[in-house]
C-alpha cells in the first residue's frame, strides 16, 4: 500500500490532475458567466405571471400583487437577529422579494415576504399589468373606463377589448407627437441656434452688412412663424392624447385613476396562452432594441446606445485600418530589421498592454481640450464659451479608441504577412515583377483575412472598453443622436451613448438599482453577444488561414 | 483538447471588463456575501476533492482509465469540478448554523475582529482573476509549448515521468516566458478600471483586510477626472496619477518583452 501510494505522489499523478482541475475551473467560469448572463438577460423579456400574495404584517393581513423577482433561502436566526421577524421555528426560511409596482401608490417597488408568514398565494387571471412612461409597472383590475371625465357603460367583458382600442389610438397620437417634436420642431431648433450663431459671428467679424442682418431676421421670423404653428398644433394634439382614462383598482383596495397617455403597453399575463407569451416576448425583445430609454435609463429600450456604440466603432475601424495595416506593412516588408524596428514592435506590444484608463486621460488632455479647444477658438469662435468640438464627443471618443486598438491591427497584420510562405513571394519576383508589384498583387490580398481578422478584434475591443469612454464622450444620455437629418448629417462632436458605459451607468449610477437589473444583464447580453460573435469570427478565419498556408508550404 | 481550450480562453479574454465588474458588483458580491463559509469550502475543498479523484483515478483498472484518452483529464474534471461547488454553495448555511452561529459576519467582527465590506477586495480578486489568467495563460502556453521538443524527448528517453520533465526541463527553460506572462498579467490588473470601479466600495481606505473595499489609482482617476476643474491642482494631480499608471505598467511591459525576445532568441538557436 505504501509504496503503492508513494509510487502515486512520485509520478506526479495528483499535480498533473490539479493543474488539469485550474484548466476546467477556467472553462466552467467562461460558460458559467455567459450561462448566467444569457438566462438572466433573456428571462428579462417573458411576460412574467403576477402573483396575488395574502400574507401577515404585524398583525394584519395585506395582499400583494406583483411578480416574484427573487425567492431564496435565508438563515432564520439572521432575520431574527435583524429585528424584523421573531419566532420562526425552522433553521431556514424562504424569502420572496415581490416586485410590486404601483411606486406612486404605495411608496415602494419591491416587497421581501417571507414564507411562513404567507397565507395564500394565487393567479387572479384578470390582473393587468400596464407598462408607464413614469414610475415603473402598474398591477391592478380594470374598474371602468372614461372618456372626457364621463364614465363608460361597458360590461365587464367588454372592458379590456375598449382599453386596448383606446390604447391603440393613444399610440397613434404619441407616434405623431414625437415625429413633431422630435423631428420638425427639433429641425426649427436647429436653425435657430445656426441663424443665432451666424448672428453673432457677423458680430464679432465687425461688418455691418444690414442686407444679411435682414436676412436673418427674416429667417427668424420665417421659423418662428412655423413653430408657432406647430405649438398649436401639439397642444391639440395633447388635448386628444388625454381624452382617456381608466380606473384601477389596487391589492390594497385603494382606487386609482391613470391617464391612458401614461401608459405604453397594456397586458395580462395570467391569462395569455402560451403562444400568446411567445409573442409578448418578441414584441418586447423588439422594443428593446428599436426603444429610447425612459425614466432615467432604467426602463424602455437601448436603441441610442447601440446606435453610439456601432457608429462610434465604425469611425474608429476608419482611423485605425488604414495607420495599422500601413504600419504594419513597412514595418515587416521594407524597414531594415535591426534595432529600431525592435524598439518600435517593443513599443508597439507596450501599447498594447497600457492601461486603458490612461489613454483616456491622454485623449481628454490632447484631444479634447487641446486640439478641440484650438478648433473651437480658430473656427467656432461664435459659439464660445459654450464648446464645440472643445468638450468631449464621438470624434474624440473613437480616436482615443483607434489609439488603443492600433497594436491589435498591426500585430494581426505582421502575423498575417510574416505566414505567407517565401516560395510565393520570390515566385512572383522571379516572374519579373517589382516588389511593390509583388506586395500590391499577391502578399496583400493573401494577408488581407490577417488584416479583417485584427480589425475584428480591435472593433471588439472597442465595443468592450468603457474607461477611456467615460472621459472623452460617452454620457448617460445623449439629446440627439451624433446622425440625424440636418445638414451636415454627421455631428461629429456630439456626445453619444455606449452600451458598456450605459451597463456601468444603470447598474451603479441610477436611483433604483433593483428595478434596473433585468435591463442591465438584457444590455450585457447583447454585448456580450456581439463580442462573442465578433472573436469567433476572427478565430474561425485565423484558424482556416493557418490551414491554408500550412497547406501551401508542402 | 487544446485546440478547444485556447478559443474558451480567448472569450475568456475579449470578454469586456465592463461585463465582469457589473456581474461581480451586482451578483458576486451579495452571493458571497450570503454564501461566505459555502465560498471559503470551495478553496479548501476543490483542490482537496481534486486530489482525492486523482487518487481514484490512480487505483482505477487500466481497462477503465483507458477511456479517456491522454491529455483530457480536464475533460474528465469539468463535472466533478460543477459537482464540488454546488456541493459547497448547498452546504454553505448549514456550515454558517454549525460553526458560526448562523452569522458568519456578527461571528467574524465579534471573534477576529475583521469588518465585512459587501463589495471588498476578494471580489475584486476573484474578477480581476477572471480578467487576468487569459493573458497569462496565452503567453505561458505559448512559452511552453515553443520549448524544443528534442529537449523533452531526451529527458523522457533518459527515463523520466512526464511530470519530472515538465518541472525539471520544460518549466525550467520555459521559465522567462512565465515570468514575463505573470509581469504582462500584472501590468494588465493594476491598470485595470471597470471592475474595480464596479465591484469595490470605492472607498479611500488603508486597509489591509481582504473583506474591506478599496479604491486604486485607476478608479480614482476614472472617478474624479470627469468632475476636476480644467488645470487646477486636482487636474494635475490626477495627470500624475495616469502618468504613475504609465510608467509602472511600460515598465513591466517592456521588461517582459525583452526577457520573451531573448527566450526566442534562444530557442532559435537550440
Amino acid at each position: 500500500m505504501n509504496t503503492a501510494t508513494s509510487g502515486f505522489f512520485k509520478s506526479g499523478t495528483p499535480w498533473v490532475w490539479l493543474n488539469a482541475a485550474a484548466v476546467s475551473v477556467s472553462i466552467v467560469m467562461v460558460a458559467g458567466l455567459l450561462l448566467l448572463i444569457a438566462a438572466r438577460g433573456l428571462g428579462h423579456f417573458w411576460p412574467q405571471t403576477v402573483w396575488q400574495i395574502d400574507y401577515q404584517e404585524k398583525g394584519q393581513t395585506v395582499s400583494l400583487l406583483g411578480e416574484r423577482a427573487k425567492v431564496e433561502t435565508v438563515s432564520a436566526r439572521q432575520l431574527m437577529a435583524s429585528g424584523l421577524y421573531s419566532g420562526f421555528a425552522q433553521e431556514f426560511v424562504e424569502r420572496t422579494l415581490l416586485k410590486t409596482g404601483n411606486r406612486d401608490v404605495y411608496g415602494f417597488d419591491f416587497k421581501l415576504i417571507v414564507a411562513p408568514a404567507e397565507l395564500a398565494v394565487r393567479k387572479p387571471p384578470q390582473v393587468v399589468v400596464f407598462e408607464r412612461t413614469q414610475w415603473g409597472n402598474f398591477y391592478g383590475f380594470v374598474q371602468a373606463l372614461e372618456e372626457n371625465g364621463q364614465t363608460l357603460s361597458l360590461a365587464g367583458d367588454q372592458l379590456w377589448p375598449a382599453l386596448l382600442a383606446r390604447l391603440q389610438r393613444v399610440d397613434d397620437l404619441r407616434a405623431e407627437i414625437h415625429s413633431i417634436e422630435k423631428n420638425r420642431i427639433g429641425k426649427i431648433n436647429y436653425q435657430l441656434e445656426k441663424l443665432r450663431l451666424r448672428e453673432r459671428q457677423l458680430e464679432l467679424s465687425g461688418v455691418k452688412n444690414p442686407a444679411l442682418s435682414g436676412d436673418i431676421i427674416q429667417s427668424r421670423q420665417r421659423l418662428d412663424q412655423a413653430y408657432a404653428l406647430l405649438k398649436d398644433q401639439l397642444e391639440q394634439l395633447y388635448k386628444n392624447i388625454s381624452r382617456d382614462r381608466v380606473l384601477m383598482k389596487v391589492m390594497t383596495g385603494q382606487q386609482v385613476y391613470i391617464r391612458l397617455a401614461d401608459v405604453i403597453k397594456a397586458t395580462r399575463p395570467n391569462a395569455m396562452a402560451l403562444s400568446e407569451k411567445i409573442f409578448h416576448y418578441i414584441v418586447n425583445f423588439k422594443n428593446f432594441i428599436t426603444d429610447d430609454p425612459r425614466e432615467a435609463n432604467t426602463e424602455g429600450g437601448i436603441f441610442p446606445a447601440i446606435f453610439g456604440t456601432v457608429m462610434m466603432v465604425l469611425l474608429m475601424s476608419v482611423i485605425v485600418t488604414p495607420f495599422g495595416v500601413i504600419a504594419a506593412i513597412y514595418l515587416r516588408e521594407y524597414a531594415r530589421q535591426g534595432f529600431i524596428t525592435r524598439l518600435v514592435r517593443i513599443s508597439v506590444n507596450n501599447l498594447a498592454g497600457v492601461p486603458s484608463i490612461v489613454y483616456g486621460v491622454f485623449g481628454l488632455g490632447f484631444f479634447v481640450y487641446f486640439v478641440g479647444g484650438t478648433i473651437d477658438q480658430l473656427l467656432y469662435p461664435e459659439a464660445l464659451p459654450a464648446p464645440t468640438f472643445g468638450s468631449g464627443g464621438i470624434l474624440w471618443a473613437s480616436l482615443t479608441l483607434a489609439l488603443l486598438t492600433v497594436p491589435v491591427v498591426i500585430v494581426a497584420t505582421e502575423e498575417g504577412l510574416a505566414r505567407i510562405p517565401r516560395s510565393i513571394r520570390e515566385g512572383s519576383l522571379a516572374l519579373g515583377a517589382t516588389k511593390a508589384e509583388t506586395l500590391w498583387r499577391t502578399v496583400i490580398p493573401m494577408a488581407s483575412p490577417a488584416m479583417m481578422t485584427g480589425l475584428i478584434l480591435a472593433v471588439a475591443r472597442a465595443a468592450g472598453e468603457v474607461a477611456p469612454l467615460m472621459l472623452v464622450g460617452a454620457v448617460k444620455l445623449a439629446p440627439s443622436l451624433p446622425l440625424d437629418l440636418n445638414a451636415p448629417f454627421i455631428h461629429l462632436e456630439r456626445k453619444f451613448m455606449h452600451l458598456g458605459f450605459h451597463i456601468y451607468d444603470v447598474g451603479f449610477q441610477s436611483p433604483n438599482v433593483e428595478a434596473a437589473r433585468p435591463l442591465v444583464y438584457a444590455t450585457a447580453l447583447i454585448l456580450v453577444i456581439v463580442i462573442v460573435l465578433l472573436n469567433l469570427t476572427a478565430i474561425y478565419i485565423r484558424n482556416h488561414l493557418r490551414e491554408k498556408y500550412r497547406t501551401m508550404e508542402h | 483538447m487544446r485546440a478547444m481550450v485556447k478559443p474558451g480562453i480567448e472569450i475568456m479574454e475579449a470578454l469586456p471588463t465592463v461585463i465582469l465588474g457589473f456581474l461581480a458588483g451586482l451578483w458576486l458580491a451579495p452571493y458571497v456575501e450570503a454564501h461566505l463559509p459555502g465560498v471559503f469550502s470551495i478553496f479548501l475543498l476543490m483542490p482537496l476533492g481534486i486530489a482525492i479523484l486523482s487518487l481514484i483515478w490512480w487505483k482505477l483498472p487500466a481497462r477503465l482509465k483507458l477511456c479517456v484518452p491522454e491529455g483530457w483529464q480536464a475533460a474528465v474534471l469539468i463535472i466533478p469540478v460543477i459537482i464540488i461547488t454546488l456541493l459547497c454553495v448547498e452546504i454553505s448555511p448549514y456550515l454558517e448554523a454549525w460553526l458560526f452561529d448562523g452569522d458568519i459576519r456578527v461571528w467574524m467582527s465579534q471573534e477576529l475582529g475583521i469588518g465585512f465590506d459587501q463589495r471588498n477586495a476578494l471580489i475584486i480578486g476573484i474578477a480581476m482573476g477572471f480578467a487576468v489568467i487569459p493573458t497569462i495563460f496565452s503567453i505561458a502556453e505559448d512559452a511552453i509549448f515553443s520549448v524544443p521538443k528534442h529537449l523533452i524527448s531526451g529527458s523522457l528517453a533518459l527515463g523520466a515521468t512526464p511530470w519530472q520533465t515538465l518541472v525539471r526541463v520544460v518549466l525550467l527553460s520555459a521559465s522567462p516566458g512565465i515570468f514575463s506572462a505573470v509581469m504582462i498579467g500584472f501590468g494588465r490588473a493594476v491598470g485595470e478600471t471597470m471592475i474595480v470601479l464596479m465591484a469595490t466600495g470605492n472607498t479611500p481606505v488603508m486597509d489591509f483586510s481582504i473583506f474591506q473595499g478599496m479604491r486604486t489609482l485607476s478608479a480614482n482617476v476614472a472617478v474624479e477626472l470627469p468632475e476636476s476643474e480644467v488645470d487646477s491642482t486636482h487636474y494635475r494631480i490626477l495627470f500624475l496619477a495616469a502618468l504613475v499608471l504609465f510608467i509602472f505598467t511600460f515598465f513591466f511591459n517592456t521588461v517582459a518583452e525583452i526577457v520573451r525576445q531573448r527566450l526566442r532568441k534562444k530557442y532559435s538557436s537550440l
